[in-house]
């Protein structure tokens, strides 16, 4: 836990050191607090059967180039999958902090946001198992087992995202994000279906992947910063 | 735009590369090596005991027989034994020198756990066992050396691993 928020934080030191070049004019950039509702998930649980998650996400622009992200969200998800003699209900909540780095050249635009950023992730979860059989050549089938267990999982992520605003103050955007899971806490399953983090891949069991499309409200009270052009920004 | 199609296009991607990772869902069993102690100058030796004509059939929890021997007549210094899943004890008959009369009862105890290896797999049962209880008609002793029956992953069976027992049965 604690390695982890240092590794975050000398991340967020290391972007911050650009050099800048006084001889340059000045941009203005306005950055405040955004609030953005994850979309696909939502509409997700509407269309699909057993299937209910909320997903949301605030960043506060800190710097004019920096973002500090929450991610939070809910997930209810009963996978029964085509095998009819088990299922799982997997119910949970995560948490996720980390920051947003904006790469976009400000001589294109200060008010898009092209980013990379990093997260760390935490998810507690209740997973119920219901009518687990077990085979044995020797014995036969074992009686339906049902079984409950709660659990955490914690996972890093490196976050990819662009946001534009559409009218004044609200924005859509999309992120994708490549995780890896530091820790499952699962006794019963080697790979579950991690709320925020999604299934661990097969053939690793520690990395992962999601895409969220988000509509975003920017709270209408503003940090302004008059930025000199960096040497960052000369180049193309 | 061109932002949004390499999104699309990785998205393909991530779904096309979903597999699973399932085993054989056979539940692990614990292995049984036989052994015998031989005082050799006053130093008591371990050496590996073949029994001869052995024969092995486990009780089920209501005292009713089993039809099935799962050792059938062998000669051997080592066995695997399947644990009952559906139960905290399994009771094993043995006889040797093909003998029914010259018999043992070894009883397991463990605790299970239910453990899949992905959310779309078929389950399997881990143990721990907790206690072994025996006569001593032929048997001199029974250890539990290692008390974890764990689902190995797909790696290849090693020289190593055949050496290795849960339980060693002392005659």
């Amino acid at each position: 836990m604690k390695q982890t928020f240092f590794i975050i934080l000398s991340f967020t030191f290391s972007i911050l050191g650009f050099g800048q070049d006084p001889e340059l004019p000045y941009y203005e950039i306005t950055n405040g607090i955004r609030l953005n509702t994850e979309v696909i998930r939502p509409i997700l649980s509407i269309v699909q059967e057993n299937y209910t998650a909320y997903e949301f996400n605030v960043d506060v622009g800190i710097k004019p180039r920096l973002f500090l992200s929450v991610d939070v969200g809910v997930q209810d998800h009963l996978q029964a999958d085509s095998l009819p003699s088990f299922s799982y209900q997997t119910t949970g909540t995560f948490f996720k902090i980390g920051i947003d780095r904006n790469f976009i050249n400000f001589e294109n635009s200060v008010t898009d946001i092209v980013s990379l950023g990093a997260r760390y992730g935490y998810a507690s979860l209740s997973q119920t198992i219901s009518n687990a059989i077990v085979y044995n050549e020797y014995w036969g089938n074992s009686d339906p087992i049902s079984t409950t267990e709660n659990f955490q999982a914690h996972w890093l992520e490196v976050v990819v995202g662009m946001k534009t605003p559409i009218f004044k103050n609200v924005y859509i955007g999309w992120d994708i994000r490549g995780k890896m899971l530091l820790y499952n806490g699962s006794e019963v399953s080697k790979r579950p279906y991690i709320t925020g983090f999604g299934k661990p891949s097969a053939t690793t069991l520690r990395l992962g992947s999601s895409f969220h499309y988000y509509i975003s409200y920017r709270l209408p009270f503003k940090n302004k910063w008059q930025m000199e052009k960096s040497i960052f920004d000369k180049k193309k | 735009m061109r932002y949004l199609v390499i999104v699309i296009v990785s998205i393909f991607f991530l779904k096309c590369s979903q597999s699973n990772n399932c085993g054989t869902e056979t539940s692990p069993t614990p292995t049984v090596g036989f052994f015998t102690l031989n005082t050799v100058d006053n130093n008591t030796e371990e050496n590996p005991f073949t029994v001869n004509n052995l024969t092995m059939y486990g009780i089920q929890s209501d005292t009713s027989i089993t039809d099935s021997n799962f050792i059938n007549n062998e000669n051997t210094n080592n066995i695997i034994i399947p644990l009952n899943s559906n139960t905290d004890s399994t009771s094993y008959v043995l006889s040797i020198k093909g003998d029914s009369l010259v018999q043992d009862t070894v009883t397991v105890f463990y605790i299970k756990k239910l453990y899949s290896r992905s959310t779309e797999c078929e389950f399997v049962t881990n143990f721990s066992i907790t206690n072994v209880r025996f006569t001593t008609d032929t048997l001199s002793n029974v250890i539990i050396q290692d008390p974890i029956v764990e689902d190995q992953e797909k790696t290849s069976t090693t020289d190593e691993t055949d050496l290795f027992y849960h339980l060693k049965f002392y005659f």
